[in-house]
C-alpha cells in the first residue's frame, strides 16, 4: 500500500494489512502523522506525534510477540476535542477550557485504544453547539470538498479529517445532527448510534438526553466495526445499554424492505438541488429491490423548537460546572464568588454558548417551566411514540441529512436560521434513534441520506446504509 | 409554581439589572453579558421564543414527558464492574485556579 | 406551646447521612474526618464528561426508614436537579427528588405516643464543605460532596420547641436502630432546619421563618424560643413588616437569630428531571426483602424486655437509650441465657453503663471498652454457678474495665475465688467471736445489726474469698447456739 492509497484507504482494511504484517503500524501512523501536521483544512487540534510513534511501536512490538491484534489494530484516528482522552487537550471549542487536560479516557476512547487504534484530536463548535464549526474559540476548520465552505459541524474537525484522508475515521458526538450533518457536508458517512448505545462517560455533556458518541468514517463497514468496538454496557454511564451490538451480515440488495419517506424529507427549506439529490436516492433505492411508502411523523413540524427547548434547558444545567472553582481559566471579575462566577463564564464562553444557556435558564425557570421545558418533553414523547408507530409498519425512515448543501464560510449569521438547519436529523435525536448519513455522491458539493432505524437497530441502519452506497468514499484531493 | 403565558414577562417593568427577562436570567446564569451583547441576545431571544410559540398550540394532556430514550432499564454502580475513576488529590487540585491546604480557594463568602 | 395567647406552628426538615459508606453517585467511599480532598473522583469533583450512577445500598437503607416509619413507598421514584451556584456544589446542581420522591406519608411516634405526620422523605446527595475561618478566602472541601442522605419533611403538626426536640429524639431512634444512619449531630450526620410561625388559635397559617444552622438539640430548642418571642412581639408592636419568609441563621453564642437570606433574591432552583439518572424501580419483592432483614427496632426492643425478660419498663427504657448499648446487652443475654437477663439488666446498666461515665475510665462508648458481652457474660456465670461471689466479681469487673482479660484468668490472678469450705469458714467464725466479745453480746442480746463487725472480721480473715452472706449466717448460728 503506498501513502496516497493509506489515504483513501478505509480502517477495515488498514486494520487488516496491518494485523496481517503486510505495513507496521509505525510506518501507517508516521504517514498519518505527516498528513495530520500538514493538516490542510484547519481541522486538527492536537496531534502529539512522539506519544502517537509511541504507541504505533508498541502495537509492532506486541503484534510481533505474538499478541492478537485488536479489530482496529494500527488504525489512526481522531477524537473530537469534547471526548476525554488523557493527556489530550479536552478544550471542547471553548476558552474556558484552554489547557485543561482530560485526567481520564472516555469509555468510548478507551476501548478503541483497546482495540488498538492510534489517536489525536480535532476542532469543533464550542460544547457542540453549532453546525459550521466557526462557534469555536480556536481554528475553523474547512471543507475539504471546497475549502471555502463551511465542514458542518458541531463535529466539523472530525468530519474535515476523515474527509480529507487525515484519518480513516473518527469519534464525534451527535445532540442534533453534530456527526450526521458535517458527514453529509464533507461527503462521508455519520452514524448517530442509538442513545445510550455507547457510553457518554467522558462525553463533555451538552444535552445529556441527546448526547451521543457517533463515528464518521469513509465505508459503511468501518462505522459498524468502530461501533462494534466502542459500544456496550459501562459501570460509568447509567443510561448506557447492557443489550451486545450485534453486527448484521452485508443484505444482498434491498428486496423485502420498506422505507418511509416522511414528509418532513421534503419540509420548506429544502433547497432545489438537495431534493433532486434525494430524488435520486430515492431511485437507486428503488432499484435495488426497496418498497417506497410515505409515512407521517407526527409532530416532526416541531422538532426544532421542541430539540431548542429541551436541549438549551439541559445546556444551561450542564454548563452549571464550568465556575471556574476546580478547573478551567477563572477570571477574578468584582472579587466575589458570584463575581467571579460571571466574569469566567463571560469571558470563557462564546455568544452562542450564552444565547442556549439563557434560553434553557428561562426554559426552566419559575413559572416558565410548565409551558416550555414540560411541554416539550411531552412533545418529545409522541414524537417518538410517532416513530415507533411508522416502524410498525417500514423497516426504516429516509430523508435528505441536511436541508441544503455546505454553505460558505460566514454566511450564515442568524442563529434562528442555524437551528432551522437541524431539522431533519433532530427528530431522529429527539425519540433516541440510530441514525446514519451516507453520501449520495462526492463529485461536487455531497448530499448526504439519513437512514433512521428504530431503537437499537444500529446494525440495520449501517448495513441500509452499506447496501447504498458500498465501498468506501475516496478522500478529497488537496489542492494546493 | 405560577403558570404564566410563556411570551409574558419577557420584558419586566422593574428596575436596574432585571429590567428585562434576558437580564434576570442572565443573573440566575451568573453571566454578565455588557450592554451590546445584551441588547443582541434579548433580540434573538424573543425572536426565537416567538419562532417556538407554536408549542403551545399543541393538545399534551394525559402525555407523559419524555426526559430519557432509554433502551432498558439502566444500570446502578455494581451492574457492572468498573475501576473507580479516583483521582489524587494533586492531580485533582493541579487543574484547579486557585489553591490553599489542600483545598480549592475561591472569594470569601461570609463575613 | 401558647405564648402570650400565640399558637407556635413548627414544622421540620431534617437531613440525615445514610450509612453506606460511600457516595450516592460516585465510586469512592466515604470517611469522616479524611485529609481535605482525598476522598474525591472524577465523579464528584463534576470533571468534564462524568456522569452520576446510583449506589442501590442507599436506597435500600433509605427503605427500611420509610418502612419503620410506615411510608407509602413509591413504585418508581426519580431524581432531578435542583440548580444554584456555590463553591462547595460541585456541579451547580445537587441531584435530589423533588417530583416523584422514593416515599411519602407515614408518621414519626413521639415518647409519649403522640404521631407526628409526614409529608415526604426523599434521597438527595450532600454538599462540600466551605471553610471560611482559615485565611482571607474560602476553602473547599469536596470530600462529603455526593454523600447520601434523606430529607425528611414533616407537616407543620408540631407545637412547641419542646415537641421538635421529642421529633428528633424519636427520629434519631429510628435511625440507628434501622441501621440507617448514626445520626451523628455533632458531626453533622443529622440536621435539621426548622419553619416556625405563630398565629391566635384557629387562623390560618401567618408567615413563617426557616431557620438553619441548627447542630445540637440545644439550639433547636432556643432557636424556635428565640424565634417565637420575636415573631410575637412583632405582631403585638402592630411591626407585622418585620415577619418576612425569609432563612435566619441561628447564633448560639449571641442566643439571637439573623437574616441570611430575604425572599426578593430566593433562589429560582429549576428543577429540572436529571436525564443521566434511569429512574428507581422498587419492586414489592425487594421492598419484601428489605422488611424481612429489617433489625429490631427500639419499640419492639423495648417490648421484648419487658414481656420476655421480665425487666422493669424502667431498665428497658434505660437499655434502649442507645442501640449500641442495646445490641450489648442482646449479645449478654444470648451468651448467658435468658434466666441471666435481669443481673444482666443490672451489670449493663449501672456498673458498664456508669464505667463509662467515670472520668477515670478513658473508655466512653461501649466499643472503646477493653471488653465486651462475652466477658460479662462469663462473669454472670462465674457468680451464677458459685465460683465467685457479689464483692469478688466486681473486684473482677474493676480489672475488665481497666485491663480487659479474662474474668476466670482474674479469679485466678487474684486469687478470688469463692472459699465453700465450710469448716475453714467455721474456724474463722469462732476466732472473730473469741476476739470481738462486745459485738457477739450485742448480737445476743438482740441487736443484729452488730454483727456487720463480726462479718467484717471474718472476711478479713479469710482475703476476701468468704461469702458474707454464708458467713453471716453461720455466725448467727454460733451466736445463738452459744
Ligand atoms: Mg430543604
Ligand atoms: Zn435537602
Amino acid at each position: 500500500m503506498t501513502s496516497s492509497d493509506a489515504r483513501d484507504a478505509d480502517a477495515t482494511s488498514i486494520a487488516e494489512s496491518c494485523a496481517r504484517g503486510e505495513r507496521s503500524v509505525e510506518s501507517v501512523v508516521a504517514d498519518a502523522i505527516a498528513r495530520a501536521e500538514a493538516d490542510p483544512f484547519g481541522a486538527m487540534a492536537e496531534v502529539r506525534a512522539e506519544l502517537a510513534l509511541e504507541r504505533a511501536r508498541e502495537l509492532d512490538r506486541r503484534r510481533a510477540a505474538g499478541e492478537a491484534p485488536g479489530p482496529l489494530h494500527g488504525v489512526p484516528f481522531a477524537i473530537k476535542a469534547n471526548l476525554c482522552a488523557r493527556g489530550f487537550e479536552t478544550h471542547c471549542g471553548s476558552r474556558l477550557l484552554a489547557g485543561w487536560r482530560a485526567p481520564y479516557d472516555a469509555t468510548s476512547v478507551e476501548r478503541l485504544l483497546a482495540a488498538g487504534a492510534v489517536p489525536r484530536t480535532t476542532h469543533m463548535d464550542e460544547f457542540g453547539m453549532g453546525s459550521s464549526g466557526e462557534n469555536s474559540a480556536y481554528e475553523v476548520p474547512r471543507n475539504p470538498r471546497d475549502s471555502g465552505r463551511t465542514c458542518g459541524g458541531s463535529s466539523s474537525g472530525s468530519a474535515s479529517a476523515v474527509a480529507s484522508g487525515v484519518v480513516p475515521f473518527a469519534l464525534g458526538s451527535d445532540t442534533g445532527g453534530s456527526v450526521r450533518q458535517p458527514a453529509a457536508f464533507c461527503g462521508v458517512f455519520g452514524l448517530k448510534p442509538t442513545w445510550g448505545r455507547v457510553s457518554r462517560h467522558g462525553l463533555v455533556a451538552f444535552a445529556s438526553s441527546l448526547d451521543t458518541v457517533g463515528v464518521l468514517a469513509r465505508s459503511a463497514r468501518d462505522l459498524e466495526r468502530v461501533l462494534a468496538a466502542a459500544s456496550g454496557a459501562d459501570g460509568r454511564d447509567a443510561t448506557a445499554t447492557t443489550t451486545r451490538f450485534e453486527p448484521r451480515a452485508e443484505l444482498d440488495g434491498l428486496d423485502g424492505i420498506t422505507f418511509g419517506v416522511p414528509t418532513f424529507a421534503r419540509g420548506d427549506g429544502l433547497r432545489g438541488d438537495v431534493a433532486s439529490a434525494f430524488d435520486a436516492a430515492l431511485e437507486r433505492l428503488a432499484g435495488l429491490g426497496a418498497r417506497l411508502v410515505d409515512v407521517e411523523i407526527p409532530q416532526a413540524e416541531h422538532a426544532v423548537a421542541t430539540y431548542y427547548v429541551v436541549a438549551t434547558a439541559e445546556a444551561s444545567s450542564n454548563l452549571a460546572r464550568f465556575d471556574g472553582v476546580r478547573y478551567g481559566e477563572r477570571v477574578d471579575g468584582d472579587g466575589t464568588l458570584d463575581g467571579m462566577y460571571a466574569a469566567t463564564r463571560t469571558h470563557g464562553f462564546g455568544d452562542e454558548v450564552v444565547r442556549r444557556v439563557l434560553l434553557g435558564t428561562h426554559v426552566l425557570s419559575s413559572g416558565f417551566y410548565e409551558a416550555w421545558f414540560d411541554r416539550a418533553a411531552r412533545v418529545r414523547r409522541l414524537l417518538s411514540d410517532g416513530f415507533d408507530r411508522a416502524f410498525a409498519t417500514v423497516d426504516a425512515v429516509v430523508s435528505p441529512t441536511a436541508p441544503t448543501r455546505a454553505f460558505e464560510l460566514g454566511s450564515v449569521p442568524d442563529p434562528l436560521e442555524l437551528y432551522r438547519g437541524d431539522a431533519l436529523t433532530i427528530p431522529a435525536s429527539l425519540a433516541g434513534l440510530p441514525a446514519v448519513s451516507a453520501p449520495c455522491d462526492v463529485e461536487g458539493l455531497p448530499v448526504g441520506l439519513q437512514i433512521v432505524a428504530p431503537r437499537g437497530a444500529d446494525a440495520l441502519a449501517i448495513a441500509l446504509a452499506r447496501a447504498f452506497a458500498p465501498g468506501s468514499v475516496p478522500a478529497a484531493e488537496v489542492v494546493r | 409554581m405560577a403558570e404564566r403565558r410563556p411570551q409574558e414577562g419577557l420584558t419586566r417593568d422593574a428596575d436596574g439589572a432585571d429590567a428585562t427577562e434576558v437580564g434576570r436570567v442572565a443573573r440566575l446564569a451568573r453571566l454578565a453579558p455588557d450592554e451590546g451583547r445584551t441588547a443582541r441576545l434579548a433580540s434573538d431571544f424573543e425572536r426565537i421564543l416567538s419562532a417556538f410559540e407554536s408549542l403551545q398550540s399543541i393538545d399534551v394532556d394525559g402525555v407523559e414527558p419524555l426526559h430519557r430514550p432509554l433502551t432498558g432499564d439502566g444500570i446502578e454502580r455494581g451492574d457492572v464492574a468498573c475501576d473507580d475513576g479516583a483521582l489524587d488529590r494533586d492531580e485533582l487540585l493541579a487543574r484547579a485556579a486557585r489553591t490553599r491546604e489542600g483545598c480549592f480557594s475561591v472569594p470569601r463568602t461570609v463575613g | 406551646m401558647s405564648v402570650g395567647g400565640w399558637e407556635v406552628v413548627i414544622g421540620l426538615e431534617v437531613h440525615a447521612q445514610l450509612a453506606t459508606g460511600a457516595k450516592l453517585f460516585a465510586p469512592e467511599p466515604y470517611v469522616f474526618g479524611a485529609e481535605p480532598n482525598t476522598l474525591v473522583s472524577v465523579v464528584t469533583s463534576a470533571q468534564p464528561g462524568a456522569l452520576p450512577v446510583l449506589d442501590r445500598r442507599a436506597i435500600r437503607l433509605a427503605l427500611r426508614v420509610a418502612l419503620a416509619l410506615d411510608c407509602d413507598v413509591a413504585d418508581v421514584s426519580s431524581f432531578d436537579r435542583k440548580h444554584y451556584f456555590y463553591c462547595d456544589l460541585p456541579k451547580g446542581y445537587q441531584i435530589t427528588q423533588l417530583f416523584r420522591p422514593y416515599c411519602s406519608g407515614g408518621a414519626v411516634t413521639l415518647a409519649d405516643g403522640r404521631k407526628v405526620p409526614l409529608v415526604r422523605i426523599h434521597v438527595e446527595e450532600d454538599a462540600g464543605k466551605a471553610t471560611h475561618d482559615r485565611g482571607d478566602d474560602t476553602l473547599v472541601d469536596l470530600n462529603r460532596a455526593g454523600v447520601p442522605l434523606i430529607e425528611l419533611v414533616t407537616e407543620p403538626a408540631l407545637r412547641s420547641a419542646d415537641d421538635a426536640v421529642a421529633f428528633l429524639e424519636a427520629y434519631r431512634e429510628v435511625l440507628v436502630y434501622t441501621g440507617a444512619s448514626d445520626a451523628d449531630m455533632e458531626k453533622g450526620n443529622l440536621r435539621c432546619d426548622v419553619n416556625v410561625s405563630v398565629r391566635r388559635p384557629g387562623e390560618p397559617l401567618r408567615t413563617k421563618v426557616e431557620l438553619k444552622n441548627l447542630n445540637s438539640l440545644r439550639n433547636v430548642h432556643a432557636a424556635i424560643l428565640h424565634e417565637v418571642a420575636r415573631q410575637s412581639s412583632a405582631y403585638e408592636r402592630g411591626a407585622e413588616h418585620e415577619v418576612v419568609q425569609e432563612t435566619r441563621l441561628y447564633d448560639p453564642d449571641r442566643d439571637e437569630t439573623r437574616t441570611m437570606r430575604s425572599k426578593e433574591d430566593a433562589h429560582d432552583y429549576r428543577y429540572m428531571p436529571d436525564p443521566d439518572l434511569p429512574p428507581v424501580v422498587v419492586t414489592s419483592e425487594e421492598l419484601a426483602a428489605v422488611r424481612a432483614a429489617m433489625p429490631e427496632l427500639a419499640p419492639q426492643r423495648r417490648e421484648r424486655y419487658v414481656s420476655r425478660l421480665g425487666l422493669s419498663e424502667y431498665d428497658a427504657g434505660v437499655l434502649t437509650g442507645s442501640r449500641e448499648t442495646s445490641d450489648f446487652f442482646d449479645e449478654v443475654v444470648r451468651l448467658a441465657g435468658d434466666g441471666a437477663a435481669k443481673s444482666a439488666a443490672n451489670w449493663v446498666s449501672n456498673q458498664v453503663l456508669g464505667a463509662l461515665s467515670n472520668a477515670e475510665i478513658t473508655a466512653s462508648t461501649l466499643s472503646d471498652l477493653p471488653f465486651g458481652p462475652h466477658e460479662l457474660a462469663e462473669l454472670l456465670r462465674l457468680v451464677d454457678e458459685g465460683t465467685l461471689h457479689q464483692r469478688g466479681a466486681r473486684d473482677v469487673f474493676e480489672r475488665l474495665v481497666r485491663e480487659g482479660g479474662s474474668p476466670r484468668e482474674w479469679v485466678e490472678k487474684l486469687d478470688l475465688g469463692a472459699v465453700r469450705d465450710d469448716g475453714a469458714i467455721e474456724e474463722w467464725c469462732r476466732a472473730a467471736i473469741a476476739a470481738n466479745a462486745k459485738a457477739a453480746d450485742a448480737v445476743r442480746s438482740g441487736n443484729e445489726k452488730a454483727v456487720g463487725a463480726l462479718v467484717g472480721a471474718v472476711m478479713k480473715a479469710s482475703a476476701g474469698k468468704a461469702d458474707p452472706a454464708g458467713v453471716r449466717e453461720a455466725l448467727l448460728r454460733l451466736l445463738a447456739e452459744s
